[in-house]
Parts: structure tokens; C-alpha cells; sequence
């Protein structure tokens, strides 16, 4: 076998990009691991060398991490999936090989939170994510007339990315009514940076006229071939779509989003401890304030340890980098330490407030018609899995011995929030007694060649 | 015709191509959703190698891409 890494990180996003940079610098040797042929992560994804075009975020300070790895001596692994996490942190590769870590940080960030409603599963509806990857980072635009729903405030920079285009953006739907908002966003714009970047996106919007409704919600996507009519409601004070406030429009680009759930699927292959924080996205690690998981020497970070932003995700990573050195005798000053655990702290302050504020209201598990499609791999419906909830399968392992939820190729990675919330409608529980589906190695799409070299 | 950098699914959609599949079990259509390698909702068959997800796959000359049961863009 190889010598171990000093510290081997999967996910080169703000995170992992900030923890190598950290312990590098410290002289440890690193590997980094990430799908994509690039560093960055979804948030600095960058459009490609060829296109000559300004990126995004081209001109944020905090991208400079991005040069900075190159020049340090760091082991990247562009272009491969980590699809396990085996005893001895011994991380398992795409290409059939292996990486083993003294320490292993897993920042592989989060998903799109989505939810099921009829005609989800039209081409031309899709993550609200997805559609700015596209904008942004491949100068591409998939539709012409948009409707955006969801909650919190990641729909305004996909609005202001799409109009900027030139897409025409029939209306922005706030999920959460503005006396919820309001006073979180007194509190939000307490920051001179945040009241520059709310001013843009308001300004863009008012430009083009766009309607920036509260307490309203998508209810239905309509057409043959794909999406060409959508249909969206006004929401009582518990989501749920109010008769007679429907209102209906030509579109051919829905863009979903209500939120964000940490990617925790390789620290639960490694059976680390998970406890549901609805405040920080759903199911996380439970973690010391070296960040480390209940499994020793596993460490997590960014949105892997709870939805917090690109802030959150820099500083977090910085302070695994920092544990791992001096955990392995380097010296690392106290005080740098000490700033950086009470940046997390006010950080975590901000982000809980905004998760808990932009909560997607209970109400709106009501889209899901006995009709609607809640496994889009398997092709489940609502009617299917509410029958075998009903027969006393009221955990969502346990639902997937009758309706093969999260055996499909996502792996329940969409469908799974989708049964907790009908577990919770029709059996009363709350969403942690529904539980979640463990997952098994590999946990990303690999040939079979790359397990038979299986550690 | 698609530019260097490019992923497949960005090629399509700038095609206009919104289905890229169809479903397994009901043949319905289906396109790109997640956009980030995580719905394997936009899985196509490149050069022969099917269950490709073209969110996540850069162009590259000459491949070819197949949109298996989906009628595929007028000048694809």
C-alpha cells in the first residue's frame, strides 16, 4: 500500500479548495477529489478556458483561493468520483484506484432541495441551480420565458443571471410570506455588502418589471413534449394553495428551489453519527469544533455540515486544515484558530436565522397529488407510496422494501425528502422519526470497473 | 455544433433540445433537472456508451450523441 495522505479532502469547492490551501501551507501532504475537471465547486464554476468570457465571480477576492492551489504542492484528482468510504479512511476512486488520508475531510457540499408537484417531471422544469450552471458557467440559456418559485433568497441571482441574458422572467415566487421575511431581512441587511448585492437584484428586477411575489407557489407545470404552461396560487399562513388565486402563463422554463440538503452520503457510509437540524438543511454529521464526525480522524465541512454559504465554507475548511496540521505536531498559532472558530460561530448565527426563515412551509407537500410522480427513477406515485405509508411502513427504509425508492440511479437523493414529508402527512411524525435511507457504496455513478479494484 | 468547454447538456439545451430521454418504465419524456451530476435525469449515450449524463460530460470533436426514443434537434 501507499503512504497515507496527511489529509485527504473529497469536494474541491470553497471548502476543500480552503482546507488544502491551509494544511499545505503547513507543509502536510493533501490530496483533493472532485468530480469535475476543475477546482471551484459549484459556486466558482467557471466558464471554460475557451469561451474567453469573464466568469462569474470573476472579480470576488475570495476566488483568489482557486489560484492559489495551483501553486501549492497538492495532489488534485480532477475529473473523479469518490464513490465510498472504506475502513483505515481509505477513500475509493472512479478510476479504480484508492486514496488514503491520516485525516479525510468530506465538503462535498449540497443538492436542490425540490419538491414534487404535477408535471415535475416535464422536460423544461428544473432546478433552479441548474438553470444558473447553465447561464453563468455555459453561456447557455435554456428557455426564453421563465417562471422561478421556491424559497429564500437564492432565487434573486438566478432571476437577475437569467433577465441579464435576456430571458423574459414572468414572476419570482417566494414561498415564505413577507411577514416572515421582513424581519429577518432587517436583520440581514444590518450588512453594507448584503444591501449591495439585495440593491442589484431589486434594481434588476424593478428594470424589467418582474413580480417578486410573497406567500405564493408553482402548483402545476402543463404541456405535451415538455413545459409550456405553468399555474401558481397564493399560499395560506401554512403553504398551503389558496382557491380562487390561481394564476396561469405561458412559459417554457420553470425554475425550482426551495433550498438546499447537505450531501452527506460518503460520511454516511462510514456510519458517522447524523442527527436532523431542519435550522442547518436536514440530516448532519454530528461534529466536535475541530469539526471532526463521530467516526475519528473523518472531518466535515461547508455544506456537508449544514447549509451555511460560501462564508461559512471558507472558514470551515480553513479551520479543518488548521486541526489536521496541528493535530499532526505542526505549530499552529492559537490565535488563528481562535478567530477562525468565532467567525464559524456568527457565521452559523446568520445562517440558521435564514434557514429557519426560508423553511419550506408544511402546506405545500399538499402539490403532491395522488397522481404525481414522487421517484423519478422508479416512476413511483404519490398514490403508490401513501398506500404502503398506510399499511404501517413508517420509515423510509422501510418503504423501500415495497416501492424501491432510492434504488433507482439518483439514489433517493430526490425522492427520499419527498417520502419523509408524505410519512410526516400521513403517519403525524416528525421528520426525523421518518428517517432517512442509508446509503451503500458506491455512492456516485462508477463502471463496474472501478470496483473490482474495491479496497 | 457545439463550443469547446461545453457539456453535452449545454450543447442540447442550446439546441433547444428540452427531452433528452425517456422514462424506464412509462416512456415518458424527461430532460435536464439538477443540472450538477445529481438527478442522472439527462443520461444520454455517448459513442455508444449509454447512461452518460450530459450535465457533466464536455464535448469533445466528433462524438456522437444519442438521444435514445426522442426525436433530436431539426440541425443536431
Amino acid at each position: 500500500m501507499d503512504e497515507p495522505y496527511d489529509l485527504v479532502i473529497v469536494g474541491a469547492g470553497p471548502a476543500g479548495v480552503a482546507a488544502a490551501i491551509t494544511a499545505a501551507r503547513y507543509g502536510l501532504t493533501v490530496g483533493l477529489i472532485d468530480e469535475y475537471p476543475e477546482p471551484g465547486g459549484q459556486y466558482f464554476r467557471p466558464v471554460p478556458a475557451a469561451f474567453r468570457q469573464p466568469g462569474p465571480h470573476d472579480d470576488d477576492p475570495r476566488r483568489t483561493v482557486l489560484e492559489e492551489i495551483r501553486h501549492l504542492d497538492v495532489d488534485l484528482r480532477m475529473g473523479t468520483a469518490a464513490w465510498g468510504l472504506f475502513p483505515e479512511r481509505r477513500v475509493a476512486l472512479s478510476d479504480g484506484g484508492s486514496l488514503q488520508g491520516r485525516a479525510v475531510l468530506v465538503a462535498t457540499g449540497a443538492y436542490e432541495r425540490g419538491i414534487g408537484f404535477p408535471g415535475w417531471t416535464l422536460p423544461g422544469v428544473m432546478s433552479a441551480g441548474g438553470i444558473q450552471l447553465l447561464v453563468k458557467s455555459q453561456r447557455v440559456l435554456p428557455g426564453r420565458r421563465v417562471l422561478l418559485s421556491g424559497c429564500g433568497p437564492f432565487l434573486l441571482p438566478v432571476a437577475a443571471d437569467l433577465l441579464t441574458a435576456g430571458a423574459e422572467v414572468v414572476a419570482v415566487l417566494e414561498a415564505v410570506p413577507w411577514s416572515r421575511t421582513l424581519r429577518f431581512g432587517v436583520h440581514a441587511l444590518a450588512s453594507a455588502d448584503r444591501r449591495r448585492q439585495a440593491g442589484h437584484y431589486a434594481a434588476t428586477l424593478l428594470r424589467h418589471r418582474v413580480p417578486y411575489v410573497h406567500g405564493a407557489s408553482i402548483v402545476e407545470a402543463m404541456g405535451e413534449g415538455g413545459v409550456r404552461r405553468a399555474r401558481w396560487a397564493r399560499l395560506d399562513a401554512l403553504g398551503y394553495p389558496q382557491p380562487g388565486t390561481e394564476r396561469e402563463a405561458e412559459v417554457d422554463l420553470v425554475g425550482i428551489g426551495f433550498g438546499f440538503i447537505p450531501a452527506i452520503e460518503l460520511l454516511d457510509t462510514a456510519d458517522a453519527e447524523l442527527v436532523y437540524d431542519a435550522d442547518r438543511g436536514g440530516w448532519v454529521p454530528t461534529l466536535t469544533e475541530a469539526l471532526e464526525t463521530s467516526v475519528p480522524g473523518l472531518f466535515a465541512a461547508g455544506e456537508t455540515a449544514g447549509i451555511g454559504g460560501v462564508d461559512l465554507a471558507l472558514v470551515e475548511g480553513r479551520i479543518v486544515g488548521l486541526g489536521v496540521a496541528r493535530r499532526l505536531g505542526q505549530s499552529v498559532p492559537e490565535e488563528e484558530m481562535a478567530g477562525l472558530l468565532a467567525q464559524r460561530r456568527r457565521l452559523l448565527a446568520f445562517a440558521s436565522a435564514l434557514n429557519r426563515t426560508f423553511a419550506p412551509p408544511p402546506g405545500l407537500t399538499s402539490l403532491l397529488r395522488e397522481d404525481v410522480t414522487v421517484c423519478r427513477c422508479d416512476e413511483s406515485t404519490v398514490a403508490e407510496v401513501v398506500r404502503v405509508i398506510d399499511r404501517g411502513r413508517h420509515h423510509i427504509d422501510s418503504l423501500k422494501c415495497e416501492v424501491r425508492i432510492g434504488m433507482g440511479s439518483c439514489q433517493g437523493r430526490l425522492c427520499a425528502p419527498l417520502c419523509a414529508d408524505l410519512i410526516v402527512r400521513r403517519a403525524g411524525l416528525s421528520r426525523e422519526a421518518a428517517g432517512r435511507l442509508h446509503l451503500r457504496p458506491p455512492v456516485r455513478p462508477v463502471p463496474v470497473t472501478a470496483l473490482t479494484n474495491m479496497p | 455544433m457545439a463550443y469547446q468547454g461545453e457539456t453535452v447538456g449545454a450543447a442540447l439545451a442550446a439546441l433547444g433540445q428540452r427531452a433528452v430521454r425517456l422514462s424506464e418504465k412509462y416512456g415518458d419524456l424527461r430532460g435536464l433537472f439538477c443540472g450538477m451530476g445529481v438527478c442522472q435525469e439527462c443520461r444520454v449515450s455517448v459513442d455508444g456508451v449509454p447512461n452518460v449524463r450530459a450535465c457533466m460530460t464536455p464535448v469533445s470533436p466528433g462524438m456522437r450523441v444519442e438521444l435514445l426514443g426522442v426525436e433530436g434537434p431539426p440541425h443536431g
